[in-house]
């Protein structure tokens, strides 16, 4: 699956279409909305732009633009309210030649008749709907164009309305630039996911002119909304591969990683772009673990070691770094090559710095194995900075990271009879613990403790999934094995289950109720055939971890297409509360 | 036809088993009356094949009697098959219409029983119409519906036919054909499955769900491949609602435009004649008032464009096209004095008979808001955009694209490089340098401009275009280098080659000819500036960072030292 290439296509389209052909080859002024202009950036580059003739690019919004008659301009917008005003009043007072509009979605009726009620100078020449409302973060990962908090701030379970339209036009945009009329499997313990699935379920009958004309599939693809409370613990656990520890420790913002704040970065490493699409070597170690992308790296500095002939041992990324710093003009080659050495070299930083090893041994054990004993004597030891090193006690350890072992450890021994949270809590904060933090375990137990999650049969988030007897190939769709020695990759996230119950047709349809458009009637999710095409919706966020894991499935596996997407990007702090 | 065979031929007596070999039960129906229509035939009947009539016990059984008998006729009988399906149609037709009027002209205490029939045979034809598609077990192949004659035999030790697949075929890795191109793979190859028809092609509403290989699925899964132009995304054009909503709406106003249209120029006129003396000047106020129908005035206490109320200061005024009781407040803009002859030539643009001018600039006509946009903003946008505001631009564009169009001419015509290419490439160069220096200029004077706070017309979005158009060029530079160290490279070559044979020649250096000097010091010039350029590209780049491409400059800056020294020392002493 790649939605690149959709967007690709889509990017053509919108550029390459001649306005005035008369004319012969155009300049052209871009203009586009706060959205829009996301969407864009996540997908071309300007110098792209630029070679496809598009000289000015601006927002739509800002009124200071100048008069330029000659050029003829494309607009790129969202059909929403106050961009359709803000266009109006732009053809009103016409700065450019002529206009053509894409909306980035479908269009209202009565947007239209605004557009049109304003267009009396007849300055638009071509409206056309297409659909790309939504970032394209990976070949198969999207999420929503703004930032907004998906649930109310009262009531949990329930939708903050703003989000809530947002992800309904989202991924129906999502839907139709993929041409897909899905079937809906929703979680039904979950108000939020039966919302939005009934409401596309509507949209989609509504609109069946446009569902209508999509071409007929051997199997309709599925579209599968899911809760995050149903799976609070993935998002707690430090990541160990690549992307999603450049989001945890550094944090991705569209596609870009904001290292202005970090001392002695050259100017041009300020702000670094991390996109699939333009640089190989990420696209590459995207999804490597920790070692491996140590390996990668070396190797990528070996090549160009042997380019320049120069001979000197690189064993540790200390070495790796001393080297590029004293080698200017092997610098020179490669921005590229320092950009990810700066990027794992802050991560290792990080790393160390929250020791993160002996916490994610610790996170991975609390996740998987059902050990009390040690697993709490490790835990106080690390909550209480008792841990000893050569006779010296090592510094304390961060605030957050010990919030974060402290709600795992909260969410995994919840409904044990000998759980020793509330001593755990009580202790912590005679040692001056914040109230506000322990009050976010709290929270966190209260919206998606045990009580709220779904009770998925015999199923437990807490299991290895490998472990389970499923097996690694399900109906001709082969899932990674992980039960490898590498203690930090241990667990792997309950959306691995829920796929592969879903593959083999065994998710229990009491647990995930089904949804069917009209016209999709005789589907009966009971067929020896698995899903083909899939689109995942995680209602909460997502995280970068499950998008590595639907990322290697499309990989690994020609004969399914999977999507994933949802309302945000987590890291663990957003996800706990603390950012 | 020996499917059809009437397996049930005598029980159902009446039935011909005759030559079509298409049961009629039809004949069954309707030749028994509704007396006959007792309730255990009604069971019997309701539970026989209405194809080949042999009794059932459960309609379960039925079902899987339809399936399994009638559903797959052996290939190559397609005609035999369409013709059965149309007669089986025909009968049915037959048998609910018949069983229509039976329960029309039936008694009351029988006309249930009789739906019940009907509703069963016709979930029977349901069944049996649809057990293709939406049946709700899903269809999976057989032999006797996907043809096999194609597939590939296992014969002697062969391997997988997925590229790059060792495994044996046979045994534990699986011998299996893909259904839709019958070569053989291993059992982890034909994991794909897609609905294929009787002729092996795709058909995702009725087609059976076959097991296939990787390649197959690959290329006839429809729209599986989303790179692929031809399966290219949904794009909804609405350009046409579009237009026809733009109609609607602005027909009116497009009406109400031509009314004011010619009030003004009636009035322009009438300006003229008092001018020329003939009309009396005292008649101007009721010639205006009669041509634009005045609002009374003292019905109004409020503007009827920004709403405020009028007093002492805040007088009252009409405008002369529309008739509005409007402020003339001149901070608001709700209307205004024009003067007349900037109307005139306002409304000249686009009329067939031009108004003439008026000779006394002081008339002024007064217009509100509205009616001065409606008047003016298409005529003053039709201006504007032939005034040519930008024609240095896009005389560099033109330039820029055009030489563009020759390169790349150029390379398809004379094959990969020429020195033809050098010059033209040197154009381009030079177009960059004039576009830097113009955005420096522009620049410069905008901050001039800001120092004097002289309101000079430099639009920011002019420059940000000439940048634009700078790192074009860059990019096209960039681009073709590579092609353009070559074709120098092979000038130098050949201009050695050229020297040394001189040098054979004349031993001696020759004086130079008048017009030599003249050339060679050109060619210097030249060929300095273009050092000059290349340094100046180099040093951005230096700055930028882009150091791939540096060390082609530099190649290319040291060939170009080169060939000045040459012609330096050419032309010796006479070097200026």
């Amino acid at each position: 699956m790649d939605l690149y290439a959709v967007a690709q296509h889509y990017l053509d389209r919108i550029l390459e279409s001649e306005p005035d052909p008369a004319a012969g080859e155009d300049i052209k002024v871009l203009l586009l909305d706060s959205v829009t202009s996301s969407v864009i950036s996540m997908v071309t580059t300007q110098s792209e732009l630029l070679k496809k003739d598009v000289f000015l690019i601006d927002k739509l919004d800002n009124f200071q633009r100048d008069n330029l008659r000659n050029l003829a301009c494309i607009c790129f917008v969202q059909p929403s309210s106050a961009t359709i005003g803000d266009l109006a009043k732009e053809i009103a007072n016409p700065n450019y030649k002529n206009y053509t509009v894409y909306f980035s979605n479908t269009v209202s009726r009565s947007h239209l008749e605004r557009l049109a009620e304003s267009d009396d100078l007849e300055m638009i020449s071509k409206v056309v709907e297409v659909f790309q409302d939504y970032l394209v973060v990976n070949s198969s990962l999207f999420t929503m164009p703004q930032k907004l908090a998906p649930h109310s701030p009262l009531v949990h379970d329930s939708w903050n309305q703003p989000a809530f339209d947002q992800s309904l036009q989202s991924l129906m945009s999502v839907l139709l630039s993929l041409k897909y009329k899905p079937v809906i499997r929703y979680e039904s313990n979950s108000k939020m996911c039966a919302k939005l699935a009934n409401a596309i379920n509507f949209e989609i009958n509504s609109n069946q002119m446009l569902f209508g004309q999509l071409p007929a599939r051997d199997l309709p693809p599925s579209l599968l909304v899911l809760d995050r409370k149903n799976d609070p613990i993935t998002p707690l656990l430090f990541p160990w591969t690549y992307q999603s520890m450049i989001h945890e420790l550094l944090g991705i913002r569209n596609n870009t990683v904001d290292m202005s704040q970090m001392a002695n970065v050259s100017e041009e490493l300020k702000e670094l772009v991390v996109n699939e699409q333009t640089d190989q070597f990420y696209k590459e170690s995207m999804y490597l673990n920790f070692g491996d992308l140590s390996e990668s790296l070396k190797k990528f500095i070996e090549t160009y070691k042997a380019k320049t002939k120069t001979s000197s041992n690189i064993s540790s990324i200390k070495d790796m770094k001393f080297f590029l710093e004293n080698y200017p003009e092997f610098k020179k080659t490669s921005i590229n090559l320092s950009k990810h050495m700066l990027l794992s070299t802050e991560i290792d930083k990080k790393i160390n710095q929250l020791r993160l090893w002996e916490v994610g041994e610790l996170e991975q054990s609390l996740a998987t194995n059902d050990n009390s004993s040690a697993d709490l004597a490790e835990l106080e030891d690390l909550l209480f900075d008792r841990k000893l090193q050569n006779g010296q006690p090592l510094p304390p350890l961060d605030e957050n990271t010990k919030l974060k072992l402290l709600a795992l450890y909260a969410l995994r021994y919840e409904a044990h009879a000998s759980s020793q949270l509330s001593r755990l809590t009580r202790q912590l904060q005679q040692t001056g613990f914040p109230a506000h933090k322990l009050e976010l375990v709290k929270t966190l137990l209260k919206n998606s403790g045990v009580a709220q999650r779904l009770k998925d049969d015999d199923d437990s988030i807490f299991e290895k999934v490998s472990n389970s007897a499923m097996g690694n190939v399900i109906n001709g769709i082969s899932f990674a094995d992980n039960s490898d020695s590498n203690v930090y990759m241990q667990h792997s996230p309950r959306l691995k289950q829920v796929l592969m119950k879903l593959f083999r047709n065994k998710l229990n349809p009491k647990n995930y109720t089904l949804v069917k458009p009209n016209g999709l009637e005789s589907y009966t999710g009971n067929d020896k055939i698995p899903d083909q095409e899939l689109v995942i919706f995680i209602v909460g966020g997502v995280t970068y971890e499950e998008a590595r894991l639907v990322a290697e499935l499309n990989k690994t596996n020609k004969n399914v297409k999977l999507v994933i997407g949802g309302t945000s990007i987590l890291d663990s702090d957003t996800f706990i509360g603390l950012k | 036809m020996s499917k059809k065979r009437v397996l049930g031929a005598s029980q159902a007596d009446h039935a011909p088993s005759g030559l079509t070999g298409i049961p009629t039960p039809s004949s069954s129906s309707s030749a028994s009356p509704s007396s006959s229509s007792s309730s255990s035939l009604i069971a019997t009947e309701a539970l026989r094949c209405p194809i080949c009539n042999e009794v059932m016990l459960t309609l379960h059984q039925l079902n899987r009697h339809l399936d399994d008998e009638h559903s797959s006729p052996s290939p190559g009988s397609t005609d035999n098959n369409l013709q059965f399906e149309t007669d089986f149609k025909n009968w049915f037709k037959k048998t609910v219409v018949a069983k229509a009027t039976e329960i029309v002209n039936s008694p009351q205490g029988q006309s249930q029983r009789g739906s019940t029939k009907i509703e069963l045979s016709a979930s029977n034809y349901s069944e049996i119409s649809n057990d293709e598609g939406s049946n709700n077990a899903p269809l999976m192949e057989n032999a006797s519906v996907i043809p096999r004659d194609h597939w590939q035999r296992l014969n002697g030790a062969m391997t997988c036919n997925m590229d790059g697949c060792p495994k044996k075929l046979g045994g534990k890795f699986g011998t299996v054909n893909c259904r839709k191109c019958g070569k053989l793979f291993c059992n982890q190859h034909t994991l794909f499955r897609m609905k294929l028809d009787r002729d092996l092609n795709p058909d995702p509403i009725q087609g059976y769900w076959s097991r296939c290989c990787q390649d197959c699925f690959l290329s006839y899964r429809q729209g599986w491949n989303l790179s692929n132009p031809s399966s290219s995304n949904l794009l909804i054009d609405k350009g046409v609602t579009f237009k026809r909503l733009r109609d609607q709406k602005i027909e009116n106003v497009k009406l109400e435009i031509v009314t004011l249209e010619n009030r003004s120029i009636k009035l322009l006129q009438t300006l003229k004649q008092i001018e020329d003396g003939h009309i009396p000047a005292r008649n101007l106020k009721t010639i205006e008032q009669g041509l634009a129908n005045w609002v009374d005035s003292s019905q109004v206490i409020e503007c009827s464009i920004c709403h405020t109320a009028f007093n002492f200061w805040n007088r009252k005024h009409h405008c002369r096209v529309c008739g509005l009781v409007v402020c003339g407040d001149v901070s608001r803009g709700c209307s205004m004095d024009v003067p007349a002859n900037i109307f005139v030539d306002i409304m000249n643009t686009d009329q067939e008979e031009k108004i003439q001018n008026l000779e006394d600039v002081n008339w002024t006509v007064r217009l509100c808001l509205n009616c001065k946009q409606k008047l003016f903003n298409k005529r003053l946008l039709f201006q504007s955009r032939t005034s040519d505001s930008l024609s240095e631009f896009l005389h560099f564009f033109a330039q820029v694209k055009a030489l563009e169009a020759k390169i790349g001419n150029k390379r398809k015509v004379d094959g990969p490089f020429d020195l033809g290419h050098v010059e033209l490439l040197g154009k381009m160069e030079r177009i960059g340098k004039l576009v830097a220096n113009k955005i420096d200029g522009l620049e410069h004077s905008l901050e001039q401009g800001k120092v004097k706070s002289q309101s000079m017309q430099i639009k920011i979005d002019e420059i940000k275009l000439y940048k634009s158009l700078k790192s074009y060029i860059i990019l096209f530079l960039q681009e073709n280098l590579p092609i353009l160290r070559k074709a120098q490279q092979e000038k130098l070559r050949k201009e050695q080659k050229e020297l040394e044979s001189q040098s054979y020649s004349k031993p001696a250096k020759p004086k130079l000819l008048k017009k030599e000097i003249r050339e060679y010091r050109e060619k210097l010039m030249v060929l300095n500036e273009q050092k000059f350029m290349v340094q100046n590209l180099y040093e951005d780049y230096k700055k930028r960072k882009k150091f791939d491409d540096l060390k082609s400059l530099e190649l290319n800056l040291s060939d170009l030292q080169q060939e000045i020294d040459s012609v330096q020392n050419q032309l010796g002493d006479n070097a200026f």
